[in-house]
């Protein structure tokens, strides 16, 4: 018992982290048509400026995760700048290439500025424990759904109700129209590459003091969340949530109980089984049947 | 015909004559094209050229590299330049091969390599058989995702498996091959082997360019419902497409296994599925020699930038993004369009054929997808 | 019977497209499908392709087809013309037909890699059926051009010529005399009556009421869905219900 709930605890403070990266993905999809291959390595980027701003600078961890959040949001506006506004008249997969341009340049960057060793973030609890149930529970993790419950909230309640929200959805479902409307199609996309950044930014500190960091760990995380967007079928936000969450759980539980050296990859054959089965998603559009 | 010769043959584009051509006289285009000569004559060059002109350990190893990454690039020509499906596995394809062959010729001895590259095709072939009829029905995007899936999940397999891929993932100690007796012990014999296995892949490249199959697979790549609907095997020939092209990574992986004589799942990951976007966008998809271009270009970079080593991703990520920017349809499209104009013929555009467009339709668009055709 | 289609409904998302509609057609005999814009017309001939997937009966020459299924639609002679051409842009005219080729003996791998005589043989007959069907429709000049720069009415044709490449038993045309001039309707009308001269099932979806006048045995009208009417065209022209839904479109037009 004491192990299922640890394992369930871990299970949804991961889900917790896929569902920070993934709407990252997904919003920026919808106000943009990009993907952003980059999504990943913004997550170990944002984690290493907080270790920087803590171990150079010297801040209090707080204040580090208020600099890694707030730097990461112009350094979304930055690559807006570089890869995207440059290459607008070119079709999106040029953007969606050069963001993968973009995210070996990061890690390459990163290797440079901060060495190739793991580095330990800390983190605002310490090593604080909860006891629940016979099992151990790092407070860490607590922390991270607490967040993420919140900011995912305030995510899906602006997408919903704001103007801007209203302002994305229209832009994503036609972009033509929506100009001629008045939105303000650069405001958006600015908007939405420093948003997207900064969420992964927030999954960054928030799951780096669970274990070392390393140059390529934004990367894998960023491959499994893939997983919630394919099944959330890249419209819905919520299936995307729901989606990263159920993937967390499996692959803690699941891969805590039955293949603990392949639990990585459950997230990967949960998302192939769905593609065979269903390839738009479990809550994608059907499209035209062909 | 009631245009003349000359006119007709500018107004269509095409730019060779009909040497051949009265014997086939009422067929199209691509079976007058002189791809036999062209295989000749190039094959011939880098046989006469390259023993010559390359010299030095580092440089022949490089020769050999680059040959065997042509076989993986044709592979990938085959799925995603005539099929039209961009798969993500190709570099898994390669690792399996390169282990499977190892662990043939570690077993049974250097003189069953010719066993062990069949293995290699065997096992990719059938896996990629596996996979592309249980994503056959996925639209191209997620047919994308999906293959990167199976290579993330098939390489942690592979490292577990160390019964089958060696301690740490990784395979060291690999003999020299030998066929009927002979040993390839140098890097000029592994080249003399290298440059035959790709000289037989490319012939079988021309042949399949000259065959239904061609057809086939860019009807079903540019227009799937059309060619279904006039009776076209999209599936079939996709599905066929994908194993061979598979296959194909497999006997490359084999070859680089023997060239280095170690086979690891690292040399294998993200830095090379880089290198084959890399690879595409130089050398372009529009036919089977522009992967081989561009591999020579890649496996020239590190020697040009030997000194920059450590910023390595860093180049390799700005090359990409400067390449995207200025050749969207490949270097080798460039050159193609550079020559049809200083000759004053017209350009031979493809329609589809630039990259940027090719994978423009493999692009999610978030939207219902809507179709002309069955619209109404 | 040459083709028997019984209660065809489809379904997208709860929206019904075509409803509960029933068709027939005899050996050379040309049936219009008339109707307003949204009325369910290209669903249907989707349908009877198997473009999408249909609930119902569909006989063609007394062997069922399976629906849903786009090659035992082509396997049972079910051809269509789509509204607007669909050319593959890589290809010349002369490939873009070649692709409906009935014969496809020795146009896999094995014909390619390992037995190329036979591969030969086979494709050279392909050239011949193509061209001939070129010829038919007037158009072998131009079978080496890339067919996406023919103009429209060319582009017309040569799906046409691809259709019967595929020696069809039925052919279905759907608004194919859309963006034609008077020349080139009266050509395309032409080629139609000798199809059904041949023997060919004619299924003609269009809005010009001339041209189904003078060209269809019998006319079906279908509405939202739903098939109002049929018969001659001179007993559908005079139906009440079918002058409503049509002078419906004529207003809004």
């Amino acid at each position: 018992m004491a192990k299922f709930v640890a394992l369930l605890a871990s299970g949804v403070a991961y889900g917790a982290i896929l569902m920070l990266v993934s709407l990252g993905f997904v919003v920026l999809f919808k106000a943009t048509g990009i993907v952003n291959f980059a999504q990943g390595d913004l997550v170990t980027l944002g984690a290493f400026v907080a270790f920087w701003a803590g171990s150079s600078l010297g801040l209090p961890i707080l204040a580090t995760y208020v600099v890694a959040i707030v730097g990461l949001f112009f350094c979304g506006v930055i690559i807006e700048r570089i890869a995207y506004v440059p290459l607008r008249k070119r079709p999106p997969i040029v953007v969606v290439i050069a963001t993968l341009a973009v995210s070996v340049m990061i890690e390459g960057l990163i290797e440079l500025w901060q060495g190739s060793s793991p580095k330990n973030l800390p983190s605002p609890v310490g090593t604080a424990v909860w006891h629940v149930a016979g099992a151990d529970i790092a407070m860490q993790r607590v922390v991270i759904v607490i967040v993420t419950a919140v900011v995912v909230t305030a995510v899906l309640v602006i997408f919903k109700t704001t103007s801007i929200g209203r302002q994305v959805r229209a832009l994503a479902s036609d972009g033509e129209t929506a100009q001629l409307y008045g939105v303000r199609t650069r405001a958006v996309s600015v908007g939405a590459f420093g948003v997207s950044a900064s969420l992964a930014a927030l999954a960054g500190v928030l799951v780096a003091p669970l274990s070392a960091i390393d140059v390529t760990f934004g990367f894998a995380l960023m491959v499994n969340s893939f997983s919630a967007v394919v099944l959330g079928g890249f419209v819905s936000l919520e299936g995307t949530a729901a989606a990263a969450l159920s993937i967390g759980i499996i692959q803690q539980v699941v891969g805590g109980y039955f293949l603990p050296s392949y639990s990585d990859t459950l997230p990967l054959i949960v998302m192939f089984v769905v593609i065979a089965v269903r390839p738009q998603g479990l809550f994608g559009l059907r499209s035209s049947r062909l | 015909m009631t245009v003349p010769p000359a006119a007709h043959a500018r107004r269509s584009g095409r730019t060779r004559s009909a040497l051949v051509g009265n014997r086939l006289g009422t067929g199209p285009p691509v079976y007058r094209e002189h791809r036999y000569l062209t295989w000749v004559v190039l094959f011939a060059v880098i046989a006469v050229a390259a023993p010559n002109l390359v010299t030095g350990q580092a440089d022949q190893l490089s020769l050999n590299v680059w040959l065997a990454y042509g076989i993986a690039g044709v592979g990938f020509y085959w799925v995603f330049g005539l099929a039209g499906r961009f798969a993500f596995c190709q570099t898994f394809m390669m690792a399996m091969g390169g282990y499977m062959s190892a662990w043939i010729t570690l077993r049974l001895g250097p003189n069953w390599f010719l066993v062990g590259v069949l293995g290699a095709m065997a096992v990719t072939g059938a896996i990629a058989a596996v996979i592309g009829l249980i994503l056959s029905r996925a639209q191209d995007f997620y047919f994308a995702i999906g293959t990167l899936a199976v290579s993330e999940v098939g390489t942690v397999i592979l490292t577990h498996t160390t019964s089958f891929s060696g301690a740490d993932g990784s395979t060291v100690g690999i003999a020299a091959p030998e066929i009927f007796g002979y040993a390839f012990n140098s890097y000029l014999q592994m080249f003399w082997l290298s440059l035959a296995v790709l000289a037989v892949v490319v012939l079988f490249a021309i042949l399949l360019e000259r065959s239904p199959v061609r057809r086939h697979a860019i009807a079903g790549r540019e227009n799937a419902t059309v060619a279904r609907s006039g009776g076209v095997p999209v599936v079939k020939v996709q599905v066929m497409l994908f194993a061979f092209g598979s296959m194909l990574g497999g006997v490359s992986g084999a070859l680089l296994g023997s060239i280095n004589s170690t086979v690891d799942v690292n040399s294998f990951g993200t830095s090379l599925a880089i290198g084959i976007f890399l690879m595409l966008f130089i050398g372009g998809i529009g036919s089977v020699w522009g992967p081989i271009v561009g591999a020579a270009f890649y496996v020239a970079i590190p020697q040009v930038l030997s000194s920059l080593a450590q910023y390595q991703n860093i180049v390799y990520g700005a090359l990409l993004l400067a390449v995207i920017i200025a050749f969207p349809e490949g270097l080798v499209g460039a050159l193609r369009i550079l020559a049809a104009r200083l000759t004053h013929r017209r350009p031979p555009v493809e329609p589809g054929a630039t990259l940027v467009e090719r994978l423009s339709s493999v692009l999610p668009t978030g939207k219902r997808k809507e179709n002309d055709a069955t619209a109404g | 019977m040459l083709l028997q289609a019984d209660d065809i409904s489809v379904s997208f998302g709860g929206v019904r497209a075509v409803s509960g509609v029933s068709a027939a057609c005899e050996p050379g005999e040309t049936l219009g499908i008339i109707g307003p814009n949204g009325s369910g017309k290209t669903t249907f001939l989707n349908a009877l392709t198997g473009v999408v997937g249909a609930k119902g009966a569909l006989t063609v020459d007394g062997a069922e087809v399976v629906l849903g299924n786009p090659t035992r639609s082509y396997d049972a002679g079910l051809l269509r013309v789509f509204q607007a051409p669909q050319m593959f842009p890589t290809f010349t005219v002369l490939e873009n037909v070649l692709v409906s080729s009935r014969d496809q003996a020795s146009s896999g791998f094995f014909g390619s890699w390992v037995f190329r005589p036979g591969m030969w043989r086979h494709e050279r007959e392909r050239w011949r059926a193509a061209h001939a069907a070129l010829e038919r429709v007037g158009l072998d000049d131009i079978a080496d051009e890339r067919a996406a720069s023919m103009p429209y009415g060319s582009q017309r044709l040569i799906e046409l010529a691809r259709a019967i490449n595929a020696t069809p038993r039925v052919l279905m045309l759907d608004e194919p005399s859309a963006g034609l001039n008077d020349a080139e309707t009266a050509n395309l009308a032409a080629l139609i009556n000798s199809l059904r001269a041949d023997g060919l099932g004619i299924l003609l979806v269009d809005h010009k009421i001339d041209f189904i006048d003078r060209l269809c045995d019998r006319v079906a009208v279908l509405e939202l869905g739903k098939k109002i009417a049929e018969g001659p065209p001179a007993e559908v022209w005079a139906d009440a219900r079918v002058m409503d839904a049509y002078l419906g479109t004529v207003a809004d037009a």
